[in-house]
């Protein structure tokens, strides 16, 4: 491990991966965020692990939407024709 | 709410306005807008593509009867998802009873979870590292540059987000893939912000692990 023996943080890394999307929803108390942000100060495998999650959610980010076929947007034209004509 | 936001509302009302006046560009322009994301959010509940087109053209139907009882209280994307959530649950619920999304949601918490395998930390009784990474989390050998092994990870992330429980994938779907604020989503699903963010903690955790398992 890469921590200093002398600063031996409060928040274990198994904590860590457990609060840390607390911790992107801004919604931890302020004490356990100053122990999470000590944590990560310290902690190169935690911010590893913190840079991969924000990797996931950008990459999730990235799936391309699958387009409205011709022959849906058609059905859906008939929809609103109909609806329109009931009124 | 922003500026932004709120411009994108005063002009999604304009366009109800225009529409309830039988308007059939004002249809367009909003089919336009909301079908992909209907059709993803409906993909990620119901079990086919077929049945999530039946289920969207269902919700368009719904959003046009229901034209003269909006009365705003909600956004209109809003609005929209709940008439798409509540078909969804009708057509999947089939002859069984529906069960709400915070039922489901509460079942899939029930169950137990780490983002990590517990193998991978050392024991609570280590004399000096206790609970700390006893096998790190491994570099990703990713080249962004590279357009095939681009798509060949989002074809990754696709599957394991498939794989998910439902309401896991639910959240993923309109909160990483979509882009929703946590609230909208709490809105649409009736589920608590505390049990959104646990099951999108759970989510996004079993992705990175597919991730990590492809890419190292
Ligand atoms: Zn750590």
């Amino acid at each position: 491990m890469t921590h200093p023996p002398h600063s031996r943080p409060e928040m274990p890394c198994a904590e860590f991966v457990e609060r840390v999307t607390d911790y992107l929803e801004d919604s931890l108390q302020v004490d356990d965020r100053a122990r999470l942000e000590e944590h990560l100060g310290e902690c190169t495998a935690c911010q590893l692990y913190l840079g991969q999650l924000r990797q996931t959610l950008t990459l999730a980010g990235q799936l391309v939407q699958d387009d409205v076929s011709p022959a849906m947007h058609d059905e859906l034209l008939t929809v609103f024709t109909r609806w329109r004509q009931e009124r | 709410m922003n500026v932004t936001e709120q411009d994108s509302s005063v002009a999604e009302r304009r366009l109800l306005e225009r529409l309830r006046e039988g308007d059939e560009r004002a249809f367009s322009e909003l089919v336009a807008a909301h079908t992909p994301g209907l059709l993803r959010v409906a993909r990620s509940y119901v079990s086919t593509q077929s049945v999530a087109e039946e289920v969207v053209q269902d919700t368009w139907l719904g959003v046009l009867r229901g034209l003269d009882g909006f009365e705003g209280r909600s956004s209109v994307r809003t609005w929209i998802y709940r008439i798409l959530t509540n078909r969804a649950q009708t057509r999947g619920a089939g002859e069984s009873r529906t069960v709400p999304f915070a039922a489901l949601a509460a079942g899939e918490l029930s169950e137990g979870f780490t983002a990590v395998e517990p193998e991978r930390f050392l024991p609570a009784d280590h004399d000096r590292w206790p609970h700390h990474w006893a096998a790190p989390p491994r570099r990703w050998e990713t080249s962004p540059e590279g357009a095939l092994a681009h798509a060949e990870t989002l074809r990754l992330i696709q599957a394991a987000i498939d794989g998910l429980p439902t309401m896991q994938r639910m959240v993923i779907t309109m909160r990483d893939m979509e882009g929703w604020p946590s609230q909208e989503v709490c809105e649409v699903l009736g589920v608590s912000v505390a049990n959104q963010r646990v099951l999108l903690h759970r989510a996004r955790s079993v992705v990175r692990n597919a991730l990590e398992e492809h890419l190292t």
